[in-house]
């Protein structure tokens, strides 16, 4: 009998429990320090990436999209000519993984492949990978399943702050929260997603502050004052302590909200954004 | 060596294995040309990686037949792609490979339909094509191939020319993409490109040997920065024209003929000119028929590249891949809104342009500038709507008969003091329109209280306080709360009645006379004091206040 399979990048932050849980197929992205190449969550986790960041101060690492012939490899072991595979990824914006993707469906003209780009980065678009597998799990089609993801994507919110926008410049990812640099004074930014690209909302000054603005924001844009119908994700990088802060900090505004995702940032968006970097993603269906 | 005009397998698997040497040794010249900032740097060391991946896989073949070490190239380099020129080359190399069929060996005829055909699938494979990178370098040079293979069916001839015409599309790359042009390189994936076929030519030409290690010599002219010759138009020349029914098109004609990067555009009273060109001068005066001429500024192109290279500011990487920063400084376009501060003090203003105060007029207590002054930073404002932010109580006044004197819309926001100015920026969005930041900056004000540590000038006595002259005091919202002899002392009680259960934050801006070590010494006394604070320190270098102190 024919299925439908999920194909996912390593960015989408998902913790292994929920991966296996939902049968998710995961293509590495690679992490570069120097001349060192690791993939990631297969050759390097979260926890030593930022050690090995901490190590390395003056060493931006750098990231690479995984090759087509990855992904080619990834397709023909997870399915057979007669399966479907949504090959779903992050940004394209952000990054080349999708471009690979594509290359590989053109070298599997046998396949039945379906390439999407989530437009999302980390538990933005792996909150997006959970809805998918779940309606996937309930036999759903395809279409069914591109079909509920798109309601997802439109009614998703995210914001984050990071601890210094120095990542986001370096590696050329900063996008039009390019206007908050130069600024003298120390600037926590509140940052958000915005048609695939990091986008800048409000300048914040103090860190406590924009953790609160973090909140505040979601509350404004999900309009929810109970959170009875609301799934929420927060995604640490380095910043375990302020998490977890953030969560029960979550409950109080939305008390009646069930379980909350809890993810680490792994090392591509990590190396991206830097650590310290805290996010919350959060939708209704 | 002789001239070469098939490539049998042999040779083929030699040309590779030299190119791919030839490129692992120049791989740093290809990376020092990436744009800052771009996503996934190291382009010469990707292709590099990625090209010896593909050449390896030569190595394990026994066929003999081009077609069959093509299509092992094309594997191993789709299984080695790294990075995105990475991914492209891959697909030079998939669509080099498809147009080999199963000939044995390339003449002039097969080789340039290879050539032309990886541009092809490069193309397709591509999600978003854009001109004036590697993509439009093999394009170039595939079709120069086709044509050279029309005159003699010759591989080498056909090689040769190919590379001739990728250089020549390489050092156009700038002219094509305005991120290659600001950063003065041509298209690092481009140049890889390049490189790659520079090593098959040489190998062919018995320049270099396959596994020979050689390096390019310093005159290759995609060496970082556009070459002098490269610029063919010297002086960046813009201004305005104002007048009557100005014929845009006439003055497009005549600009078009005497440079080039054009652009003309405004309505029929107002056009704005901007035109490279070897003689601004008849740009000037074919201008001058229609109208009188604005905001002239003429810029030597040359000079200014030179600069580039002598800084070292010209998108280099340095050999770890850390780039430099390019310098964001603002740049006098015409926009939306402006905003016109007043401040004194270096450090302040300083803090106040690097939060988007287009204009900071320099000025405070003791020298209020006049409506005159800002009316005059507001005229020289690059914007057509203005917000004013006074930052002083005597300011305020003077501020808000500007409205009344100029044409442009003046919105005037009642800060009085530099903390409640500084908030107004924080909260500043460019993209917004003028009356939702008016919104956004009353109401930023708001969140913000203002202490200030200053001197009195005489005896006085105020608020049941006897004040002495030369005594230290502390205002809050320029009303005198504290009075002192030490100036320590007096900060950190006004501290005490500024600071509630609500601040988060609390900024110090020391001025002129007080050292950094002592304004450090005081946040962290501070700081020992309010734990729950965060807490900050700037120079704002101004004068006769000793302290300004921001608490949100």
């Amino acid at each position: 009998m024919s299925k439908t399979v999920i194909v996912i990048d390593s960015t989408a932050d998902l913790p292994k429990s929920i991966r296996e849980e939902l049968d998710l197929h995961i293509v590495p992205l690679n992490v570069h320090f120097g001349t060192e190449v690791f993939r990631d969550q297969v050759d390097l986790n979260s926890q030593s990436f930022y050690a090995k960041l901490k190590e390395n101060k003056s060493m931006i690492p750098r990231t690479s999209q995984p090759s087509p012939a990855q992904f080619v490899d990834v397709y023909k072991q997870v399915a057979s000519s007669d399966d479907q595979i949504i090959s779903f990824h992050i940004s394209n914006k952000a990054s080349g993984t999708i471009q690979s993707a594509l290359i590989a469906k053109s070298l599997l003209p046998e396949y039945n492949i379906e390439v999407i780009d989530s437009e999302g980065l980390s538990i933005h678009y792996g909150m997006q990978v959970i809805e998918m597998a779940k309606k996937a799990r309930e036999g759903a089609s395809v279409e069914e399943i591109l079909k509920h993801r798109e309601l997802v994507k439109k009614n998703i919110q995210v914001c984050f702050t990071v601890e210094t926008l120095e990542y986001l410049h370096k590696n050329g990812r900063i996008g039009s929260a390019s206007a908050f640099l130069g600024t003298v004074l120390s600037i926590k930014p509140i940052l958000s997603i915005e048609n695939g690209m990091v986008s800048g909302i409000e300048k914040i000054r103090g860190r406590k502050r924009a953790l609160k603005r973090l909140v505040e924001y979601i509350v404004e844009k999900t309009a929810d004052s109970t959170g009875e119908n609301l799934y929420l994700g927060i995604v640490q990088g380095d910043a375990m302590e302020e998490a977890d802060a953030l969560e029960a900090e979550l409950r109080k505004v939305f008390p009646k909200v069930g379980s909350i995702l809890r993810a680490d940032m792994g090392p591509i968006i990590g190396a991206h954004a830097g650590p310290g970097t805290v996010g919350i993603v959060a939708y209704k269906i | 060596m002789a001239n070469v005009t098939k490539i049998d397998g042999d040779t083929f698997k030699q040309m590779i294995s030299a190119a791919s040497s030839y490129l692992l040794d120049n791989k740093e010249r290809v990376d020092a040309l990436n744009v800052f900032p771009v996503p996934d740097g190291d382009t010469g060391t990707n292709m590099s990686l990625t090209f010896k991946a593909a050449s390896e896989e030569l190595g394990k073949i026994s066929s003999q037949k081009v077609s069959d070490l093509a299509q092992a190239l094309a594997r191993g380099a789709l299984m080695g792609a790294r990075g995105n020129s990475g991914v492209i080359l891959s697909q030079l190399l998939r669509g080099f490979a498809n147009e080999t069929d199963a000939l044995e060996v390339l003449d002039g005829v097969a080789l340039a339909k290879c050539l032309n055909g990886a541009s092809k699938m490069a193309y397709r494979a591509v999600i978003k094509p854009v001109e004036g990178t590697i993509l439009t370098v093999a394009r170039e040079a595939g079709e120069a191939a086709l044509r050279a293979a029309r005159e003699k069916n010759d591989a080498q001839h056909v090689l040769t020319n190919f590379l001739t015409a990728a250089h020549e599309s390489l050092n156009n790359t700038p002219k094509q993409l305005p991120v290659l042009r600001e950063a003065g390189v041509v298209d690092a994936g481009g140049a890889g490109y390049v490189v790659i076929w520079e090593g098959a030519v040489k190998f062919l030409t018995g320049d270099i040997k396959a596994q020979d290690l050689v390096k390019v010599d310093d005159t290759t002219t995609f060496a970082g920065v556009l070459s002098e010759e490269s610029i063919e138009f010297q002086y960046c020349t813009e201004f305005l024209v104002q007048g009557d029914n100005i014929p845009q098109e006439d003055l497009k004609d005549y600009l078009a003929d005497i440079g080039d990067s054009l652009i003309v555009v405004g309505d029929g009273d107002l056009v704005k000119i901007h035109v490279h060109t070897n003689n601004p001068g008849l740009a000037l005066e074919k201008a001058v028929n229609y109208g009188q001429l604005l905001k002239i500024k003429i810029e030597n192109m040359i000079e200014q590249n030179k600069e580039a290279v002598s800084s070292g500011k010209a998108g280099w990487t340095t050999e770890s891949g850390a780039v430099e920063f390019k310098s964001t400084q603002k740049k006098d376009v015409e926009q939306e809104l402006g905003v016109v501060t007043v401040a004194a003090g270096e450090g302040i203003s300083v803090i106040m342009q690097s939060l988007g105060a287009d204009r900071v007029i320099s000025g405070g207590q003791t020298m209020n500038p006049s409506t005159a002054d800002i009316l005059d930073a507001v005229e020289n404002c690059p914007a057509q709507n203005v917000i004013i932010l006074p930052n002083n109580k005597n300011i305020v006044t003077t501020a808000e008969q500007v409205p009344d004197v100029t044409e442009k819309n003046v919105f005037v926001i009642k800060s009085k003091t530099i903390p409640q100015g500084i908030k107004a920026l924080l909260s500043y969005d460019p993209d917004m329109s003028a009356e939702d930041n008016v919104k956004n900056m009353k109401d930023a004000i708001k969140e913000v209280k203002t202490g200030e540590v200053t001197f009195a000038v005489r005896d006085t006595n105020m608020n049941g306080m006897q004040i002495a002259e030369k005594d230290v005091i502390g205002l809050i919202e320029g009303k005198i709360q504290t009075v002192g002899k030490d100036v320590s002392g007096v900060v950190k009680e006004l501290v005490s009645k500024l600071v509630d259960e609500n601040s988060a934050i609390l900024t110090l801006y020391f001025g002129a006379d007080i050292e950094e070590d002592a304004a450090k010494e005081l946040v962290d006394e501070l700081n020992e004091q309010y734990p729950d604070l965060e807490m900050e320190a700037y120079s704002g270098n101004q004068p006769l206040y000793y302290y300004l102190i921001s608490v949100e």
